[in-house]
């Protein structure tokens, strides 16, 4: 009865409203009934899933692709560094460039070994014995008795248990330092560094931190900055990368300073020392000696024999499981043929030289600082390296400066020609443009023990007549 | 090429020699493990790491060094005394436990036939025209020039060098760098920057991966030698475009080598070629092994498929094999080159060649050319083809697996076993001949092979000798996987 009562009332009211409502009502509330279930049904809003491209577009976006040229439009500063000195034959002082011999004072040369007779006669001997090159890398067969004498040797010299031996200064540091530092690492860097430090930093693909040039409070805020405890300490590796004697600025850096700091945070030091070995301290040794600190408390240290000892190649000291892990995993050493012989034998020599003969080295240190008195009241160009800095770099001072690297180039550019036509070889510090910290414009000038003080009085003279004609 | 499919080798020597490679990790893995295990209970400790400090090397990488390779070092670093050649020197050496590392006995030297250095032409000599020049440009220089090229290094002897190599290779200029290595792994960043996509064959040398690396641009890698799969990867590129930018491309850039040095093959440079054109991209042919190797007249792999030098960008190729001397060359237009010569990093901040090395290049080059006016540069390219083709054919016959091309002086063969590395260079040792065997990491872990290098200076009489003992030393270590295969051919 009850189910009849409702059933009956709800057809009365269907009835009612039928007749109730006028039909245009009706239908307007028909349309909003159907809009709303079209509404409540419809698929919420996604782009089409298959919007592969066509065969034909995919060709159309081929073909439209063009690629810009290889050779890009070169910079004013390449434009101004394309000129080019042929050498045409060298002696241990004197280069002779366009028939003209000039005095050297832009090779690294520092102590006269190259062109020295006694290396020469020895170069002589190990061709005839081994021919030029060594046809092949360490690993097979690439490995002459030569290498591990020189091996030996750098390793007595540098008071370090062991050395391994590239056969490029380029590839030394930029192959030891991502043969430990790896992905994860974290690595602090000078922001002095020249570029083949900057290499193997990059290469590495660590975390990098630059810390300003020299600056130590800089230094230990990064250093808090990213310093660790507990179980992430244990396993990120932290290294320090520095220059003994910066090349870019003929600074030096500050290293007792940074040792202490070393105890303090717990990292591991890598220093590039291609060129203060055979420079500073009293017997060649480097900036150890230079501070006597002891050389194995630096971790990764590495050298170039190409700069003081007048041969080729480089090579990094340390402790024994530091160079048997490059001997599998720097990159330079393992893909690369060795050094040729001659240029083994030869480092050996000069590296004997030195260490029987004190006097060349004095002389180099003499030169130096004789060299720095007669350029102090240089008018026009000031010295920003340090005095016990066998490069030197002169650059524009504040009052002559153009504000403008390419007109400051220029200029210097000017005043090296001028110093050529007076008869000594000088360059400006060149770069690559895409260099990160691209140092001031300089002309830097290689001292070298050979000179004599009427040479540097001499090239001192021409320096400043030719500064003074042209600015 | 018609002769390359005769040569293509057989991948398929069955399940066996693959089982027992895996099994041979497994043990040496598992005894190098006990190993340590009992070690630590004697109270041995391996990685010291001071207080405070991370450990400087990864577990694993010490392991490796101490328990794998520690046990077979003594097949690589051989010291020699005497100029590379056809026939060396090698120093003894020996030492009281695997874990130590290996001193010079002291011993009178073996004298053994070399196999293993790429002196393919023959000019590691300290006799000769050649060495007479070097000598007296060492009285004319000095041993090195101190200087980068960029800078106030460029020798006359160097810039000769870079004429000569531009016209024998037929481009319009070339620039020398003092290290083979530096060469690819400074050039690439000047070449290829941002926005840029270097596609590269996976099978490339460690220079050209670390030059890729030091780009910072998006590297995608090919199948070896596969231009099919290169084409795709192309395509691909282009369409997709940059990753989440999805702008254009820059620029591609192929890399790929003449010869692969682990693999003895030549590059599919015909395919690759077309590709290149196709897609507009442009092409880096690295010849490290291929230059002064390949071709009648020595120039690489570009003369052995007899292709013009214009439809190859950037020509890349070392000094160290075939010329005996050491240092690397790029050659291309004359404009790409005055641009890589400011922004090359290893010309503007690695010394340039030192004077005598580029001598014995140039006048190695000057042989091979015939400029020298003798027909030895042509005599030795001529030997070094068919002692190359003489040896392979000797070893295949012999049932061995053997990779490569025809004319390729590089001529690996398949191990399949890490303990064979050490047996076969051991047991050649010990018959005097000087062999050099490849593992993990420079071949995947599962193709160790031993590889020979044919020089121009072998005479038959040695290569005679040595097939023979090769193929002793292969019934007593059972390398001739192919045996079998080798004879149904024949007969059918």
């Amino acid at each position: 009865m009850f189910l009849f009562d409702i059933y009956n009332n709800i057809l009365f009211y269907l009835k009612e409203f039928i007749v109730t409502t006028t039909s245009p009502n009706l239908f307007i509330h028909g349309m909003m009934a159907v809009f709303i279930i079209y509404l409540l049904t419809k698929r919420p809003f996604k782009p089409r899933q298959n919007d592969k491209l066509s065969k034909a577009e995919e060709e159309e976006l081929i073909r439209e692709w063009t690629p810009t040229p290889l050779t890009p439009k070169s910079n004013p500063l390449e434009v101004l560094n394309q000129k080019e000195l042929v050498i045409q034959s060298s002696t241990s002082t004197h280069v002779t460039v366009d028939n003209k011999e000039l005095l050297n004072l832009a090779r690294a040369n520092y102590l006269g070994f190259i062109g020295n007779d006694e290396i020469n006669k020895v170069s002589e001997k190990t061709v005839r014995k081994y021919g030029v090159g060594s046809c092949g890398p360490r690993g097979f067969y690439g490995t002459i008795d030569v290498h591990l004498e020189l091996e030996k040797r750098t390793a007595e010299f540098m008071k370090t248990p062991e050395t391994v031996l590239y056969s490029s200064a380029y590839a030394t540091i930029s192959s030891a330092i991502p043969s430990f530092s790896k992905i994860g690492d974290i690595i602090i860097v000078d922001r002095g560094v020249s570029q083949p430090v900057q290499v193997g930093v990059t290469l590495s693909r660590s975390r990098i931190f630059y810390f300003n040039h020299n600056d130590m409070d800089d230094l230990q805020r990064v250093l808090e900055q990213t310093q660790f405890t507990g179980s992430k300490a244990k396993i990120v590796r932290k290294f320090v990368v520095i220059e003994g004697l910066y090349y870019n600025s003929g600074t030096i850096a500050p290293l007792p300073q940074i040792l202490k700091f070393k105890e303090q945070y717990k990292f591991r030091l890598i220093m590039d020392e291609s060129h203060s070995i055979g420079v500073l301290g009293s017997t060649g040794r480097g900036i150890t000696e230079h501070y006597g600190v002891d050389v194995n408390s630096v971790d990764i240290l590495t050298g170039s024999y190409g700069n003081a000892f007048g041969s080729g190649g480089g090579f990094c000291c340390g402790a024994p499981e530091v160079v048997y892990h490059q001997r599998l995993n720097g990159v330079g050493y393992v893909f690369s043929a060795s050094l040729p012989p001659f240029l083994a034998t030869s480092a050996t020599t000069a590296i004997t030289m030195l260490d029987e003969d004190n006097s060349i080295l004095e002389r180099l240190h003499e030169n130096i600082n004789h060299f720095y008195k007669g350029l102090s009241d240089l008018k026009g160009l000031e010295i920003t390296s340090l005095p016990i800095s066998p490069v030197i770099h002169l650059s524009l001072d504040s009052k002559s400066t153009r504000n403008n690297r390419i007109e400051d180039e220029m200029v210097l550019e000017k005043i090296v020609n001028k110093a050529m036509e007076s008869g000594i070889l000088l360059t400006r510090a060149k770069y690559v443009a895409a260099e990160k910290f691209i140092p001031k414009p300089s002309i830097r000038v290689s001292v070298n023990s050979l000179l004599s003080k009427e040479q540097i009085n001499q090239s001192i003279q021409i320096i400043k007549q030719c500064t003074s004609s042209v600015l | 090429m018609e002769d390359k499919e005769d040569f293509e080798h057989e991948d398929h020597v069955g399940i066996f020699p693959i089982l027992m490679l895996y099994i041979s990790y497994a043990f040496i893995i598992f005894n190098g493990k006990l190993a340590e295990f009992v070690g630590k209970l004697k109270g041995e400790r391996y990685l010291i790491t001071p207080d405070g400090y991370a450990p400087l090397f990864v577990e694993f990488e010490y392991f490796y060094q101490r328990r794998m390779y520690g046990r077979i070092k003594d097949a690589w670093d051989r010291p020699i005394n005497s100029i590379a050649g056809a026939w060396i020197n090698v120093m003894p050496r020996s030492s009281k436990h695997y874990s130590q590392r290996l001193e010079l006995t002291g011993e009178k030297p073996i004298r053994c036939l070399n196999l293993g250095s790429y002196n393919y032409l023959g000019f590691a000599q300290s006799e000769g025209p050649v060495a007479d020049k070097v000598v007296e440009s060492i009285y004319r220089y000095g041993t090195y020039t101190g200087s980068t090229s960029s800078e106030v290094g460029l020798s006359q002897a160097q810039r000769e060098l870079e004429q000569l190599t531009a016209r024998f290779i037929g481009k319009e200029d070339a620039m020398v760098f003092e290290m083979g290595f530096a060469t690819n792994s400074g050039t690439l960043p000047a070449l290829i920057g941002k926005g840029g996509l270097i596609i590269s064959d996976s099978l490339n040398h460690a220079s050209l991966a670390t030059g890729c690396k030091n780009t910072g641009c998006k590297v995608k890698v090919f199948r070896h030698n596969d231009a099919k799969h290169l084409e795709e990867v192309v395509r691909q590129s282009i369409i997709e475009g940059q990753p989440r930018t999805r702008r254009p491309w820059t620029m591609i850039l192929i890399i790929i080598e003449g010869i692969y040095s682990m693999e003895g093959e030549t590059s599919n440079l015909p395919e690759i070629i077309a590709i290149k054109k196709k897609y507009k991209c442009y092409l880096y042919v690295d010849e490290a092994h291929s230059i002064g190797a390949l071709g009648k007249t020595g120039r690489g792999v570009l003369d052995y498929y007899g292709i013009p030098a214009s439809e190859v960008d950037i020509m890349m190729g070392t000094y160290t094999k075939s010329f005996g001397s050491i240092g690397g060359y790029v050659a291309a237009d004359k404009s790409l080159i005055d641009h890589l010569r400011q922004s090359s990093f290893s010309a503007v901040y690695a010394n340039s060649m030192s004077p005598p090395c580029a001598v014995q290049a140039l006048e190695a080059l000057r042989c091979i050319m015939g400029e020298d006016g003798t027909d030895i540069g042509a005599q030795k390219l001529k030997q070094l083809h068919d002692n190359s083709n003489y040896f392979r054919e000797r070893i295949r016959e012999m049932g061995f697996v053997i990779l490569g091309n025809k004319d390729s002086p590089v001529i690996p063969l398949m191990l399949f076993n890490p303990a064979k590395l050490s047996a076969f260079s051991r047991l050649a040792l010990e018959r005097h001949i000087a062999v050099v065997v490849v593992g993990y990491p420079a071949t995947p872990l599962t193709e160790p092979r031993t590889r020979f290098c044919i020089s121009a200076s072998h005479t038959r009489e040695d290569l005679d000798w040595a097939c023979e003992i090769i193929n002793e030393i292969g019934d007593e270590i059972s390398l001739k996987f192919n045996k079998n295969k080798y004879t149904n051919k024949l007969i059918k």
